[in-house]
Parts: structure tokens; sequence; C-alpha cells
């Protein structure tokens, strides 16, 4: 079986395994539309990922290496509220990278549909907003507060109910 | 962060609990505006009022003043659409009639509403007005209401219930006549300690809804207390039927495996109950008695 060729929005191009694409719901998907199966020839012409540069595709193809054999757990309609404390060990040193990195990652892995990688990007940034106060997430993600003081009064006069639950839940998580 | 679209934002906001993704609404207008999509809080499927209270004494929120409007105004119009299932947790909460409108307005999906212990300051007629037809589950067990022409209300509703599984009446102060006209897959019904069914009513209601699984009848009615009082004085039963009428009606409940019946007089010897042992299907069966000589007196 020939691996596929991608190339990146910068002209990048590499040599993908095809149980690797899977991982890429996007691309599978094209793949079966175009009648491309693996008993068939790979397409000589490189594929095109147009959003995706050079640096951040070579990410996305090592998580999907390594994560090539994994099994599908977890249901998706589970409508409690997921944990953020079970990324894999790997997946946490994996992305030890800067924040502009991470959210081409998360961007990278929306478009191309690989629903492993952008749970573990969106956990990893899930978890550096919680338990933070608005001033504190803007500070930590460069954030602009836009809102006139009004408009923030406003929203707080609204949401006054949450502020007890809020104090008892930053409470709780300190204890 | 900027680069981020909105699909991104909603999904690393999903790994964040409800309360503190309101929070979040004041970072900034982009994410004010992306938790505004209903999708945002699209985990809110079963609400529980009750977890949202930090106070534990009930008697709290039984005050005048203490006003949760806003809270449940802030919980269910971010959960709209995806709340399937409300309950006030049998906190003896007080419910205006503010919160049942904001729960009417905003919850176009709601499948199972639990008033259960709840004291009801306010009109259900809206309410069920738009959630009859599509309530599967509806309880109002031992709610006590504070104006009394409120709970008559819920009485003229009962013809409107078309999807409804479980329906718990307990202690309804209302006339539980209209209950003939439940849908006939009805499975489980609960009319303990209520005030008003005549005995040919809920005799019909038997014949009609034979999809029964499980019957709640402990205490029993007032009204059938009261007419059993009659048929022991003259020996007869009343022209809107009996106890005796209900018992020999319970024959058509072929698929019933739960029955919890009660208070049997003591001293019944003319209350044939051999009906029951036809219930094939039964698997649990409670028969209250009541202690000699309280029968009747009530």
């Amino acid at each position: 079986m020939q691996p596929i060729k991608l190339v990146s929005s910068d002209g990048e191009i590499f040599e993908v395994d095809r149980d690797v694409i899977k991982l890429s719901t996007t691309l599978h998907t094209m793949f079966q539309d175009l009648g491309i199966d693996e008993a068939s020839q790979a397409p000589t012409d490189p594929i095109p990922i147009q959003n995706v540069n050079g640096a951040i595709l070579r990410k996305v193809i090592q998580w999907c290496v390594y994560h090539r054999a994994d099994q599908n757990v977890g249901d998706e309609n589970d409508p409690r509220e997921k944990r953020t404390d079970d990324i894999p060990s790997w997946d946490v040193e994996f992305l030890k990278i800067d924040q502009g990195m991470l959210f081409e990652l998360i961007l990278a892995a929306n478009y191309l549909d690989i629903k492993g990688l952008l749970d573990v990007t969106c956990k990893t940034v899930a978890n550096m907003i919680k338990g933070k106060t608005p001033e504190e997430i803007r500070r930590t993600f460069n954030i602009k507060n836009d809102f006139t003081p009004e408009e923030e009064e406003q929203i707080r006069r609204e949401n006054a109910w949450c502020e007890l639950m809020w104090k008892v839940l930053k409470h709780n998580s300190l204890k | 962060m900027d680069k981020l679209n909105n699909d991104c934002l909603l999904e690393i906001f999903s790994n964040i609990s409800f309360l503190e993704k309101i929070k979040l609404e004041l970072v900034c207008k982009k994410w004010y505006a992306v938790l505004q999509d209903c999708r945002a809080y699209s985990e809110a499927t079963k609400l529980d009022i009750s977890e949202f209270l930090f106070v534990t004494n009930s008697e709290y929120y039984q005050q005048d003043n203490i006003n949760f409007v806003p809270l449940v105004k802030g919980i269910v119009q971010r959960g709209g659409p995806y709340v399937k299932e409300i309950t006030f947790g049998y906190r003896w909460l007080k419910i205006s009639q503010a919160i049942l409108d904001h729960i009417t307005e905003h919850c176009s999906q709601l499948k199972s509403l639990n008033l259960g212990c709840c004291i009801i300051n306010g009109n259900l007629s809206k309410l069920l007005k738009k959630f009859a037809p599509q309530l599967e589950i509806f309880t109002l067990e031992e709610s006590t209401w504070v104006n009394e022409d409120d709970p008559h209300e819920v009485s003229n509703y009962l013809s409107h219930f078309k999807a409804i599984k479980d329906l718990n009446l307990r202690k309804a102060k209302f006339n539980l006549d209209p209950i003939v006209h439940l849908p006939p897959y009805i499975e489980c019904i609960d009319i303990s300690a209520s005030k008003q069914i005549t005995g040919n009513a809920l005799g019909y209601f038997f014949e009609t809804h034979s999809h029964l699984k499980s019957f709640h009848m402990s205490p029993l009615p007032q009204s059938l207390i009261k007419s059993y009082s009659y048929y022991l004085q003259y020996d007869e039963d009343p022209e809107e039927g009996g106890l005796q009428t209900v018992i020999d009606s319970m024959k058509h409940l072929i698929n019933l495996e739960t029955l919890e019946l009660g208070f049997i007089p003591h001293d019944a010897y003319s209350l044939r109950i051999d009906p029951i042992s036809n219930l094939t299907s039964l698997k649990t069966l409670s028969l209250e008695q009541r202690k000699k000589g309280n029968f009747g007196s009530s």
C-alpha cells in the first residue's frame, strides 16, 4: 500500500500512510468520494491541504502517527460535563507548545476533522481557562476587553445570580 | 486566540461547566456572542434547579423576599431547546408564575417536568397548554398551592396529555375524573391521597388503559373512602361507583406489574379483592391495611 502525498499551504510535501490519513474524517471522506480505496493506486499528485502550513501539518501528522492504532472510545452523545483531566501523558508532552501553535493546531484539527486531536487541544485550552476570572483569562490569552464599562455592568447585572455560586465554586476548588 | 472561529471556541467551551461558562461571557464581545449561540449550553439536557441553590435550608427558599426567578431564567434561557427534563429536586421551593412562564417560553423540547414537593404560586394553564401534548413524565407529587383555585386548572388539561407515560398526581386536590382521557398507552400513574375521583371514572380508566404497568393509590382517594363508608352504611354502591367498582375493573389491567393499594379497611369483609388475583403480570403488590376503627371516620 503506497503512502499518500500531502502538500501544505506553503508547499511542503509529506508522505503519509493511509491508515494515518484515516484519522482525518475530511480526507477519509474525500478519498471515498473520489473512489480511492486501499487497493487502488495512490494518486500521483500530492493532495493540497490549503489551510494548513508545513510546521502545523508536520505536528498534525506526528500526532496521527502516534495515535494511528487508537480505538474509538467514549460516547460522543454523553450529555454530562466532559472531564479535562484525562489527557494522555504523551499528548500533554506533545502539546507543550506556544499558544499560537496550539490555536493553529485546533484550527487544523477542526478543518481536517480529526476528532481526537481536536478533543485534546481544546481540553488543553479549557484547562487554561478554568478557575480564572475574566480579567485573568484576558491576560492569559492577550484578549482585549472591548466592552464599554456600561456594557460590562449590564452583563454583570444580568448574571448577578451567579455571583454567589461562583464564589462557592471557587471556594470548593481551593479546598 | 483571535484566529479561532466560533466552532472551535464552542468546542473549547464544551469542556467547561455550565456556571463557569456564564462567567466567560464577560471576557470579550466575541466570546459573549459565541455563548449566546444555543449550542453553547447543549449539555444542559437535564436540569435540577436545586443543584444551583447553595443554601441548603429549604425554608430559606420559601420566604417571599427570596427571588430565584433570575436564576431559573438564566438557566432555562441558556439551555433552551436542549432542555429535556426539569426538576426542582423535591426541595419545597416556592415556584412563582414568572418561573413557570420562563420555562414555558424557553424549553420547547421539554419531555419531563417534575414539580414534586414544590409550593406553586401560580397557574399552570399556560405551561400545560404548551407542554401537555409533549410531556412524557409529569409530577405534581405532594405539591401545594398558594392560591387554592390554581390546582383545578390542571384538571382541564388532563385531556391534553398526548405522550404521557408516567403521571404522578399524589395528593392532587383537583377532580381526577378526566384521567379517562389520558392516552391509552400510559404506563404509570399515582393518584394516592388525592381528593376527588369517582369509582366509575376510575373503573372506566382501567378498562381503557390496559397498558398500565404501575398503579399507585395508597392512601385511597378521599372520595373513594367516602363512597365506601356510604356502602358500609347502606349496603349498596353509590351511583357514581365505589371502591368495589374500582377493584372489579382491575381485571382489565393485564399488563400491571406494580400495584399499591391502601388503606384497605381492616374489617372490610364485604370488599371482594379477588379480581386482583387474576393480574398475571403482577410482580409487586402492596396492600396497606388501615388500623381497625379508623376507616371511614374521616
